[in-house]
């Protein structure tokens, strides 16, 4: 018997890219027939039922009144889901065939979160962006890509990874509800998909990459098209502090990044480089919050370092 | 409201009117209440070219002043410097204004205006000349004739690329200063005068032609840069009716006047205290440049006609900047006269100068616009006599002061013996003088432009805002308040706000005093950019080593890893082997039991329901089999190609770790050699600046000792043509000396010929050709022979005579008394 999954796409004013991808998603459901659910989330921007009803049928729209950003708009879209597992999908992604089956069965592993695709970046083999690993430079946490030797679409077993991208994961319903939800501190957007993975990997369970498993990013999300590129960077970098803050409960990495924050402050002073310091202005601004935060995680199963590596594909012991 | 204010020039290094108001209007501002950042430069050889220090003065004005230590190279380096607009726009992206007030943007130039409206900063121009329409603000030629205008109300680009010719003659010629822009021809060397009348005149060829067009070119361009620049303001006003009907005729848009006020406090005391002076000869006096376009010649031609004319009850004073030939010259006229002459002033001083005037002379030969100094005399209560030319009635439109036409040495002279004799109607114009216009008065109708302009930025923030998707205006709200935060007040908060997290997430973490740190940024200058660009060049050579470092040891890790895993996967693919092998022979026994339940079903002919389901299980067993095996065949063999691919990255790695440790030895050698060399750097670097700091004081003597020269040359010059002329006259006196000497000759040659005929007709024997002394003393013996011979005779004649005239008396006697006899006897004779 096959698990059904709600596949989740919030939306903000996207309809030539829903036009241009749901399609592949339906097509991929009616396939699967497994009884699994195409979800859009309306956030704010309105009318989306009637073009739903005409360019998509099969898809359930969930309207929101009010425009809230990608967090919220996951939400309302998880709560209206029927299915034990969900898809969080961003706009401008496109599905390959098979895309699904992997990742159902890789989450067949209780101790596995979330499992995330093989991400294209624009359909292209050369370029993408999987298998995230967490490394440490100078005092700053950096999310980067590990070393691997698969290809798109190899038999390969899945692989750890430091985080699911929010834009194509397969979660369980109940980590994405309630207590598990993606943490609000990461307003307005980017990194909320991070803290959520790295939150399981603190509790012991893993996220995954399935090779086999492809999706094509054409990289024209809501974010970008609608927002000025220097206020995407300010959410990205701020959320970067924030996340670290939050996480980082090691005392000497603590110190190495007090130590490089500080550097790199004095030395964006020197340059005069007022946007390096707007983003960690920004993130002082939050700091009550993210302390409050990192003080209601948990204690984790390991410490930070061996988090890390055991989130990079290139460094943990295969399964 | 943060505003920020450029000029080229503050007290007290700069003290001209524009300074000065420059100044005043900052302090008016800070007085309302509004944080004032002044942008400004100065010559100070004690810091790097185009470095920047900030000062807090006591009103609370903050003056940034840019070092500009390299004199202009060219026609466009006198209004423009080089890196001045990029050190300009630096200086609004550290502080961040509401709205920029332009009080004069020269040396930064258009650059730095535009700089300005791209960073979204409301700009407003405050015009004082009409630069808007005319490089050449001062609207005169090098020679001081007005400079042509085109029907458009601008100067033709040939008469600005004359003027540009001239003006580097002249600089090549003499030491006309800074300000030498115009130079009387009649103060000028003769053959200096011809070459600047042709130059400005005369036709152009070659070398000249030349020059010419390439200025026309490039001044072209530079008019169509302050235009742009102006055009592109979102206020641009002018500070009279005047200039601004000047401005429009020349196509500028000109949005309001907005005349300047000032700062009235100390002036108007003297306004309070001034007595009548009955008796007193007139004091006149002329203060601010002694320039020519200023006019302070016209004031000493017109004293010098009072002078001429004996009227002794008028006294003149100038006092003022200047340099160079023009005002050297009008010194010297001023002592000769008789005027009190006294150079540049500091604004401190203005009270007391205007103190000892009782009438101020504005002579200017140019259409100036509103002189500071009319104002500064109508608070101090001193009326003016000024110049009718372009704007500058308006100034005494309301009252307090006399016109005259422009250059007129003679009206000028009337108007003042006029006041100096009437002094009732001089104490009536004294009266007539209207109360200035405060700078309180001016910033607050600055504040209430600038206050719709800030509005009409904020409206353009909020509505870029609303475009946004609705979840992220209040994080834009405040990424647009950071923005706009001035980058020292960030950098103290986030100093502050990592001390903050440091004390809560790593209380036992030596910490670092914010606070210290953003107190030492608070004079960005170049030495702290060439330490921090040494900082940073010092930071990526140990970045590149650790790099290099964690490289090795990541290569090393992997490639353990690597090995490790291969090993495990060979295990895996042995044990997948087995596995297969085992589904195999779990497919056969299983296809066997299927045959054996076929042939059990078939023999019993008669199929249960049970035994139906229990076939498709089954069945359903033996596809998911059959896929299974199917997908653990294409796992092992994509494992054995992975194996073999990472036998093959294995070989490559340890090459790789080979190479990247030799890399690592040659890197380390290199870093060593990096710190050695950074170390030297540094030491060149004090060395080279000391090096400078002497050059910079060599140079400065040599500029003075150049000055000197030019001076010297000059005097020298004028001794030349004054020794010329001497040896003229004597070359004159020497040919008339000489004609008068043959002349002598001759007649002495005719003497000579006398002297021997008549040496002869005395008898003596003189030789036609006989030595003259010879012949002279042989004359004079003969003649003193004769002279005594004569002398001889004469004694003798005259012993003759007395005999004879005795025995004359005698016989006369004898007669007589026979007469008288023959009378007395005969009555008759």
């Amino acid at each position: 018997m096959k698990r059904s999954v709600s596949v989740v796409v919030p939306s903000y004013d996207d309809r030539d890219l829903l036009a241009a991808h749901l399609p592949a998603v339906l097509a991929e459901l009616e396939r699967r027939a497994a009884g699994d659910e195409l979800i859009v989330v309306d956030d704010g921007a309105g009318g989306l039922v009637e073009w739903a009803a005409e360019h998509a049928p099969g898809a359930r729209v969930v309207e929101r009144a009010e425009n809230g950003g990608f967090a919220e708009a996951v939400a309302s879209g998880v709560r209206a889901a029927r299915c034990e597992l969900v898809f969080l999908m961003n706009p401008d992604v496109r599905p390959r065939a098979g895309f699904l089956e992997p990742l159902v069965a890789a989450l067949a592993d209780p101790d596995t979160a979330a499992a995330a695709p093989y991400v294209l970046l624009g359909g292209e083999r050369a370029s993408e962006e999987s298998l995230s690993r967490l490394a440490w430079k100078r005092g700053f946490p950096l999310l980067e890509l590990a070393d691997h030797a698969f290809e798109a679409g190899d038999a390969a077993p899945p692989l750890p990874a430091a985080f699911a991208l929010g834009g194509a994961s397969l979660w369980r319903r109940a980590d994405l509800v309630g207590e598990g939800a993606l943490d609000p501190l990461f307003v307005p957007f980017y990194f909320e998909d991070v803290d959520r993975s790295w939150r399981a990997w603190r509790a012991g369970r893993r996220v995954v990459v399935c090779p086999s498993s492809v999706v094509e990013h054409h990289h024209r999300g809501t974010i970008g098209r609608a927002v000025p590129r220097s206020i995407v960077r300010a959410a990205i970098e701020k959320n970067r502090l924030l996340f670290t803050w939050k996480h980082v409960d090691d005392a000497a990495r603590m110190r190495e990044h007090l130590d490089g924050l500080r550097a790199r402050l004095f030395a964006a002073a020197a340059r005069e480089d007022r946007e390096s310091i707007i983003w960690l202005c920004l993130a002082l601004q939050e700091l009550d919050a993210a302390l409050a935060a990192r003080n209601e995680l948990p204690p984790p199963v390991a410490g930070f370092d061996e988090l890390r590596r055991a989130s990079d594909a290139g460094l943990a012991p295969l399964r | 409201m943060r505003i920020a204010l450029l000029v080229h020039g503050l007290p007290p290094e700069h003290c001209t009117g524009v300074e000065v108001h420059a100044l005043a209007l900052a302090r008016a501002f800070a007085g309302r209440g509004h944080a004032v950042e002044c942008f400004t430069q100065v010559a100070d050889p004690a810091r790097p070219h185009l470095s920047q220090e900030r000062v807090v003065l006591a009103e609370g004005i903050a003056v940034t002043r840019l070092a500009v230590n390299v004199p202009a190279q060219d026609e466009r380096g006198r209004r423009i410097v080089r890196g001045a607009a990029e050190a300009f726009a630096r200086f609004l992206d550290r502080e961040k204004p509401d709205v920029l007030h332009v009080e004069h943007a020269l040396r930064v130039g258009p650059a730095g205006l535009h700089a300005a409206r791209e960073r979204g900063i409301p700009l407003v121009v405050q015009a004082h000349d009409p630069l808007a329409i005319s490089l050449d603000h001062l609207l005169l030629r090098t020679d001081g004739a007005p400079l042509p205008l085109e029907s458009d109300g601008r100067p033709t680009a040939d008469a600005l690329a004359r003027n540009a010719l001239g003006r580097a003659c002249l600089e090549r010629s003499l030491a006309t200063g800074e300000h030498g822009a115009v130079v009387l021809p009649d103060w000028l060397p003769a053959r200096l005068a011809d070459e600047l009348a042709e130059l400005l005149d005369g036709e152009l060829t070659g070398e000249r032609a030349a020059e010419h067009a390439r200025q026309e070119r490039e001044l072209a361009q530079e008019t169509d840069e302050w235009c742009g620049a102006f055009a592109a303001a979102d206020l641009f006003c002018a500070s009279s009716e005047g200039l601004g009907e000047l401005l429009r005729a020349g196509g500028v848009r000109v949005d309001r006047i907005v005349p300047c006020g000032i700062d009235a406090r100390d002036l108007r005391r003297l306004r309070d205290t001034r007595e009548r002076r009955d008796g007193e000869p007139l004091r006149f006096g002329v203060l601010g440049g002694l320039r020519p376009h200023k006019g302070a010649h016209v004031a000493i031609d017109a004293f010098a006609l009072l002078r001429a004319e004996g009227v002794t009850d008028v006294r003149l004073a100038l006092r003022g900047e200047g340099e160079g030939l023009e005002t050297r010259t009008l010194q010297a006229r001023a002592a000769d006269l008789g005027a009190q002459c006294s150079g540049a002033f500091a604004s401190a001083d203005l009270p007391r100068l205007l103190a000892e005037l009782d009438c101020l002379l504005v002579p200017s030969i140019w259409p100036e616009n509103a002189p500071f100094v009319i104002r500064e005399a109508f608070a101090a209560g001193v009326p003016v006599i000024a110049s009718e030319i372009g704007p500058l009635p308006e100034s005494l439109a309301k009252g307090g002061g006399v016109l005259v036409r422009a250059g007129d040495a003679r009206a000028l002279a009337d108007a003042m013996r006029d006041l100096a004799t009437d002094r009732e109607r001089f104490e009536a114009l004294r009266r007539s003088i209207p109360a200035p216009l405060s700078v309180e008065a001016e910033a607050a109708r600055w504040e209430a432009l600038f206050g719709g302009l800030v509005d009409r930025a904020r409206g353009e923030r909020e509505r870029r805002r609303s475009a946004l998707p609705h979840h992220l205006h209040d994080f834009a709200v405040r990424v647009s308040a950071l923005e706009r935060t001035p980058l020292r007040e960030l950098v103290a908060r986030a100093f502050d706000g990592v001390d903050r997290l440091a004390r809560a997430v790593a209380p036992h973490a030596s910490g670092r005093s914010g606070a210290a740190l953003a107190g030492a940024l608070e004079s960005p200058d170049g030495p702290r950019e060439a330490l921090a660009e040494a900082a940073r060049h010092a930071a990526w050579n140990a970045s590149v080593a650790d790099q290099r470092d964690g490289e090795v040891s990541t290569l090393e890790g992997a490639l353990a890893w690597r090995e490790e895993q291969l090993r495990e996967r060979e295990a895996r693919l042995a044990w997948r082997e087995e596995h297969l092998r085992d589904l195999e022979r779990e497919r056969d026994w299983t296809a066997e039991q299927l045959e054996a339940r076929d042939a059990a079903v078939r023999a019993a002919e008669a199929a249960s329901d049970e035994a139906r389901v229990g076939r498709e299980a089954a069945e359903e067993r033996a596809d998911w089999l059959a896929e299974r095996v199917e997908v653990l065949e294409r796992e092992s063999d994509w494992l054995r190609g992975a194996s073999d691919r990472l036998r093959e990255q294995s070989d490559q790695l340890r090459a790789d770790v080979e190479a990247v440790n030799a890399d690592r030895r040659a890197e380390l050698e290199e870093r060593d050699w990096l710190r050695d060399s950074l170390a030297d750097r540094a030491a060149h670097l004090a060395e080279a600046q000391h090096a400078l700091s002497d050059l910079q004081s060599t140079l400065q003597a040599l500029e003075a000792e150049r000055d000197w020269l030019r001076a010297s040359s000059y005097d020298a010059e004028r001794r030349a043509a004054a020794l010329e002329s001497r040896a003229d006259g004597l070359s004159a006196d020497l040919r008339r000396a000489s004609s008068e000497l043959s002349d002598r000759d001759a007649h002495l040659r005719f003497l000579r010929g006398e002297l021997v005929a008549f040496a002869r007709a005395l008898g003596a024997d003189v030789a036609e050709d006989a030595k003259l002394p010879a012949a002279l003393t042989a004359a004079r013996s003969e003649l003193s022979r004769r002279t005594r011979e004569l002398a001889w005779r004469a004694d003798e004649m005259a012993q003759a005579s007395g005999e004879a005239s005795r025995g004359l008396a005698k016989l006369l006697g004898a007669a007589a008394l026979r007469r008288a006899r023959d009378w007395s006897e005969g009555g008759s004779v």
